[in-house]
């Protein structure tokens, strides 16, 4: 290996964004979201960054499991308290584009009110391009359930949109 | 269903915003020498590693094959005799080994039994069975590896001498034979 770059950063940049939007639904408050991502990355990278070949749903698993752990701990509530957050919406986790229309921001409105665990494993699908088997390790959940509520996500995104649409120009993504 | 997939493909076209620049600083940061760390590939394999072609005592070796070989030739008519007497249908060859081959740098090659006898010295009956044991070195673990299933374990190589001791009591010789062997044992791990 003649290249100067860490491996870490080629992997981080492909898929930092997509833990990030993953960590934000996991974290019991939004600012622990990146503090969840970098946790998580480090404790999984310490162990397998010597291989360079980490699996993402190792790391999407260790946000999950620092998430639950962090929920329980007083000491992390502590720092909660002297850090001030400002509520963003999903639509800030996006890459702005000319492309992004007005549809797209009625479907991330969409998403943002989808049940948390749809949403959830929705995430891991779209943007994580995990496998059903992989969520379901993720979230410690069947087969089944993971593939029931993606289609279930998916069906009450596409009687969403149209009604968020309408909507839209009362909540507009800033 | 398709309008389904179209919600997915318009899922699929927005793109998640990649880490700040702030934000991959911190983790340089704190990801520290782990981050530049030199990559290795360790084997994946889940099955036991083949060790390295063995590295015997040449003449050790030598002396025990032209043993090997000289108690065939001596148990051959004994062979032949039981050959010819049985039913075809009862006889089973057993067919040899696809790896064994003639190997021309061997000082065994081209050399013919009776050239063999003369030329090693040594007496062809009364050796005894081998004695093999097994001498264990040292016990490597070699880090974490990721199984094909992709459950992560730890491996460890543990690497013996095999010694191998023929005897011929009538004699007092003795020939000893070495070869070095690993194994590699991979134990599954927790995540965290």
């Amino acid at each position: 290996m003649t290249n100067s770059e860490p491996i870490w950063k080629a992997w981080f940049a492909k898929h930092g964004g997509k833990l990030l939007l993953f960590a934000k639904q996991q974290a019991r408050h939004p600012g622990d979201a990146e503090d969840l991502v970098q946790e998580a990355f480090i404790r999984i990278w310490r162990i397998y960054g010597h291989t360079g070949e980490v699996s993402a749903g190792l790391v999407y698993r260790a946000i999950r499991r620092l998430a639950i752990d962090w929920a329980r701990s007083l000491d992390r509530r502590k720092i909660r308290e002297q850090k001030v957050f400002l509520e963003s919406p999903l639509s800030s986790s996006f890459e702005r584009s000319l492309e992004i229309g007005e549809r797209n921001q009625a479907l991330l409105r969409a998403v943002e009110q989808l049940p948390k665990e749809q949403g959830e494993v929705l995430t891991l699908k779209i943007w994580g391009e995990l496998t059903f088997d992989e969520i379901s390790r993720t979230l410690d959940e069947s087969l089944n359930t993971v593939a029931s509520r993606y289609r279930y996500a998916l069906q009450k995104l596409k009687e969403s949109v149209p009604r968020e649409l309408k909507n839209g120009s009362g909540s507009s993504v800033k | 269903m398709n309008e389904l997939d179209d919600i997915e493909k318009e899922l699929h076209s927005l793109s998640p915003v990649p880490p700040s620049e702030d934000f991959c600083e911190r983790i340089e940061n704190a990801l520290g020498d782990s981050g530049t760390v030199a990559m290795c590939h360790m084997p994946q394999s889940d099955e036991m590693q083949s060790p390295p072609p063995a590295r015997v005592y040449r003449y050790p070796l030598f002396f025990g094959f032209a043993a090997l070989i000289l108690l065939g030739f001596f148990l051959s008519p004994v062979i032949l005799e039981s050959f010819l007497n049985d039913p075809v249908d009862k006889i089973v060859i057993n067919p040899q080994p696809s790896s064994v081959v003639n190997d021309g740098d061997s000082p065994l090659y081209g050399v013919s039994l009776e050239e063999l006898d003369d030329f090693s010295g040594f007496p062809t009956d009364g050796w005894l069975d081998p004695t093999i044991e097994e001498r264990f070195l040292k016990r490597v673990d070699e880090g974490v590896v990721n199984r094909k299933s992709g459950t992560p374990a730890r491996q460890f190589r543990y690497h013996y001498i095999d010694e191998t001791l023929w005897t011929h009591p009538a004699t007092q010789t003795r020939i000893l034979s070495t070869s070095p062997r690993q194994e590699v044992f991979l134990i599954d791990l927790e995540l965290y």
